[in-house]
């Protein structure tokens, strides 16, 4: 009967450690880099959240280099290598609203980071054309460029 | 009705559906005959050229495009990439570093759009010119529909250079509301080089370099500049 309780109590923490450490928040935020590691003057802050732990939720920071911000939203969730910049797994997968709704309409952004390899692509509507890649590099979680040394033009001017 | 009546009339639907469905999408895409087609001029038309593109779906400005064939490449800094307007897979090349893509480059657009749609070219009125860039040009539309069920509709609208054998200086697209403007400066219509579309025989296709992967927190090109370490998980 000892036994038997003791397996529980350490069951039940398990699983209280378990639910604990995959509901805690996980903050992805870099600059954005060239595929030659120079770095673009935005960056991405996300937060990775949920129970499931796939929701995400943040901002794409001085996407003009001029200190605007952009709210982005998405998920992370399994992409295929072959749509990804030399990656594989999951990614996460992030909508940008950057390119909005101007007066001649606006067009669709979407980011696939990779935090395993470093990784990313930016894919934009091609309008039922279908989708075009519109720029791809590398990022380094947690670092994000001085002021003084950050690039002069954002990633989507590639 | 038994119960064994009754489990195979369900197989019976369950089977019967995925035939009818598959009945009504290949009457979706029935092909129109290409005979009666016109020919889409970006594809048929202006193999060989060099240029500066600005605008576009990209929002480029004054990048050195090149086409030779079916491949058109576009220069960035330190970088290149081709797009194969026949297959719209592209690849990067970065020094000796090549990555192969599944999709096109955004400044090949609108070259490598619309291949698969039927294709409209509407003959304007008589003397309808426009003077772009100091070329006299004849103004041609063009209008594009998916050949599915797909609700669009694609206007496009070509300057085409009178001194420059027809080629379209500048290329208005109207799509979902939408324009889109690209616009063509310095074209030479002499062929370029076929050394500048080749690539490293090794070119990954979307796989991990061994080289690149890293851990959660750290990954990619080893950074050039300084740069400092943001607090661990500030809460949203």
């Amino acid at each position: 009967m000892r036994k038997l309780l003791l397996l529980l109590t350490v069951l039940t923490m398990v699983a209280t450690f378990t639910v604990a450490a995959s509901a805690r928040t996980t903050t992805y935020s870099f600059t954005l880099r060239d595929t030659s590691g120079d770095a673009y003057c935005d960056g991405f802050t996300v937060y990775l959240y949920g129970s499931p732990k796939t929701l995400v939720d943040g901002y794409h920071w001085n996407d003009n280099c001029a200190s605007a911000q952009t709210n982005v939203n998405g998920f992370k969730g399994g992409v295929a290598p072959a749509y990804q910049y030399s990656g594989s797994g999951a990614v996460l997968i992030v909508s940008d609203p950057l390119f909005g709704n101007g007066a001649d309409g606006g067009s669709g952004l979407v980011w696939l980071f990779n935090a395993a390899y470093g990784t990313w692509i930016v894919y934009e509507s091609g309008g039922g054309a279908g989708e075009y890649i519109l720029n791809y590099g590398t990022f380094i979680n947690g670092e994000v460029v001085k002021d003084v040394e950050k690039g002069t033009k954002p990633s989507i001017r590639r | 009705m038994s119960s064994h009546s009754m489990r195979v009339a369900w197989l019976s639907c369950a089977l019967a559906v995925p035939v009818c469905l598959q009945g009504q999408a290949q009457r979706k895409e029935a092909p129109v005959s290409a005979s009666q087609e016109s020919q889409n001029p970006l594809v048929s038309d202006f193999k060989s050229f060099s240029a500066k593109v600005s605008g576009g779906i990209a929002g480029d400005h004054d990048r050195k495009i090149y086409r030779s064939g079916n491949l058109m490449r576009l220069d960035f800094e330190d970088s290149y990439r081709v797009t194969d307007l026949s297959t719209l897979k592209m690849w990067g090349v970065t020094g000796d570093s090549c990555v192969e893509f599944e999709r096109p480059d955004a400044g090949s657009f609108p070259f490598s759009a619309y291949h698969d749609f039927k294709v409209e070219r509407v003959a304007t009125k008589e003397k309808e010119e426009e003077t772009v860039e100091g070329h006299v040009c004849r103004i041609e539309n063009i209008t594009f529909t998916p050949r599915d069920d797909r609700p669009v509709v694609v206007r496009m609208k070509l300057w085409e250079a009178e001194d420059l054998d027809g080629f379209p200086v500048k290329i208005e697209v109207d799509v979902n509301d939408k324009k889109i403007i690209s616009t063509y400066t310095g074209v030479s219509l002499t062929a370029p080089d076929p050394k500048l579309f080749q690539h490293p025989a090794k070119c990954t296709g979307g796989m991990p370099m061994p080289s690149q992967k890293s851990k959660e927190t750290g990954g990619g090109a080893a950074p050039k500049k300084d740069s400092i370490t943001l607090p661990k998980n500030p809460q949203p």
